[in-house]
């Protein structure tokens, strides 16, 4: 059994696998629960001046039988006094000191607003204060969450405040609503912030209802924009993890968040720089208990590959992970259809006909049966018929050998810039 | 004419002209794609400008001029 411990920035935790600062870490009495059934760590329900919430709260986006492939909310933070949390949190650390115990802390703006709320909990014995610079609505209203996580000045500043008064590693958690992570990131780092984790949920409406004409959520017949999770923001949470993570200017450990339900979602995260992740939607959907099918599947998975620690596979793939310019333009992969497994559905067809490069051919074959082939030299490797394929392997994508050798985007400018050059 | 066909036409265009020793000395990048123009080998040749209007052909001379230094 492989070694599942992380330290990051020096909050260690038995494994990676923390609750992300939700619903779920909203009281003692689940955190304490949740680290029953194995969870490595929580990071509790944003603390700050309590907030009064709305009812309805959430809403999901089925797609095509998938329960919850999206989760929307327009929850606020903490509605509890802060004494009930800080003692609550006593007792969630006394009860479990191997666990990595974080406070989630959002406050106005203001340099003695953070100094006060820092030193209220970590005197209560936490392991660390994750900055909530991310929640994009109702507080950003009031100048909190995303609205002072959208500049990287305040994102700087405030974590500097925090960081004067912490004596526990600062984690700050960024809000997705920007265009660019890594200057916030880098603001982050700037205010010297021991972590960053990302990310929050994005700004989102889940629907229309279409006979009552109401937003989905609505509160008495009006909605507001919610932050979404759960698996669709995976790919968005993804690489905004692996563009920080190859930022020579955020040279810090990385939590990562985003629609993380199972631990695949979580290696691939760790391969792409997080020290550790944080998990939510999937949570909400299936309780506490997903926590064992993790533990288990990374084990064997870290066992499969060799690897020791789980640490050796943070950031393994960031250096995979580079600008367009970079890809190699002569690498080729061309479509190949394995007659004896399709099943003649003709999705891959139609795909290609319609919307890709209209080089899949249907031919008979010499007892008259129709079959599928693919027109390699007209192929362009797309993977379009692949993905539509209803059957696994049927469509497998081969690389073609070149003979001419890797020449990039970057290059072939160069290259061009040159000819230019001697020209003139 | 299929894509590969048009690559097929280029490129032996491009490789007709480097057999004969041409030299690409320019490129135009526009709107309808590259305008190769290449030297003669003997002072008073002409030069030549191929119209590479097909990616591949537009990756494949590049690639040639790369492989050459
Ligand atoms: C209902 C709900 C409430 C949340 N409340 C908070 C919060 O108080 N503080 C915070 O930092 N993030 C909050 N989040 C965001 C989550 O911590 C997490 O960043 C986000 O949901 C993405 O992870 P997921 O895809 O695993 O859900 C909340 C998310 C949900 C769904
Ligand atoms: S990879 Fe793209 S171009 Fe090639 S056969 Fe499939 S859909 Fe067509
Ligand atoms: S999509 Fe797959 S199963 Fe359907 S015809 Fe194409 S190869 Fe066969």
């Amino acid at each position: 059994m492989a070694d599942l411990r992380i330290n990051l920035a020096g909050i260690e935790s038995p494994n990676p696998f923390w609750l992300a600062s939700a619903p779920p870490t909203n009281t003692g009495y689940q955190v304490q629960r949740a680290f029953e059934a194995g969870w490595g760590g929580a990071v509790w329900k944003t603390l700050g001046d309590p907030i009064i919430n709305t009812s309805s709260r959430f809403a999901a986006v089925h797609y095509n039988g998938q329960r919850v492939a999206g989760f929307n909310n327009i929850e606020l933070i903490t509605d509890r006094p802060l004494e009930v949390n800080l003692k609550e949190i006593a007792e969630t650390k006394k009860r479990f000191p191997d666990r990595a115990l974080v406070a989630s802390l959002m406050v106005e703006p203001k340099r003695e607003k953070w100094h006060e709320i820092v030193k209220k909990v970590e005197a209560v014995g936490v392991d660390g204060l994750e900055l909530n610079f991310g929640c994009p609505h109702g507080m950003a209203e009031r100048g909190m969450g995303s609205a002072s996580g959208q500049q990287p000045d305040l994102v700087e500043k405030q974590t500097y405040w925090a960081k004067e008064a912490a004596r526990t590693p600062v984690i700050v958690k960024l809000t997705p609503n920007i265009t660019d992570i890594t200057a916030t990131a880098a603001a982050a780092v700037k205010g010297c912030a021991d972590a960053i984790s990302l990310i929050n949920t994005i700004n989102s409406l889940a629907g229309v209802d279409l006979d009552s004409w109401n937003t989905i959520p609505h509160v008495g017949g009006k909605g507001s924009h919610g932050g979404y999770c759960g698996p669709a923001v995976k790919p968005i949470a993804l690489n905004m993890v692996a563009e920080c993570a190859r930022n020579a200017r955020i040279d810090v450990p990385i939590s990562g968040i985003g629609g993380i339900s199972d631990w695949r979602d979580a290696v691939e995260f760790m391969l792409m720089g997080a020290t550790g992740v944080q998990v939510c939607t999937a949570v909400m959907h299936h309780g506490f208990r997903i926590i064992e099918d993790m533990l288990d599947g990374l084990n064997t998975y870290l066992d499969r590959k060799g690897i020791a620690r789980v640490g050796e596979l943070t950031g393994r793939s960031v250096e995979r992970y580079t600008e367009w310019g970079n890809l190699d333009l002569n690498y080729a992969v061309t479509a190949r259809i394995d007659t004896e497994t399709c099943i003649s559905c003709n999705k891959c067809y139609i795909a290609c006909e319609d919307t890709a490069h209209q080089c899949i051919d249907r031919l008979t074959d010499a007892e008259g049966r129709s079959y599928l082939k693919v027109r390699e030299e007209d192929c362009v490797g797309c993977n379009l018929c692949a993905i539509v394929c209803p059957v696994e392997g049927a469509i497998e994508m081969v690389e073609q050998p070149s003979a001419l050798g890797s020449m990039t985007w970057n290059e072939r400018q160069a290259a061009i810039a040159s000819l230019k050059r001697k020209e003139a | 004419m299929s894509e590969y066909k048009e690559f097929l036409e280029e490129k032996a265009a491009i490789d007709g002209y480097l057999e004969q020793g041409y030299r690409i000395v320019n490129v135009i990048e526009d709107l309808s794609g590259d305008q190769l123009q290449l030297a003669p080998p003997e002072a008073d040749g002409y030069p030549v400008t191929l119209h590479l209007r097909n990616a591949n052909a537009r990756k494949y001379w590049t690639s040639r001029l790369l492989a050459n230094g």
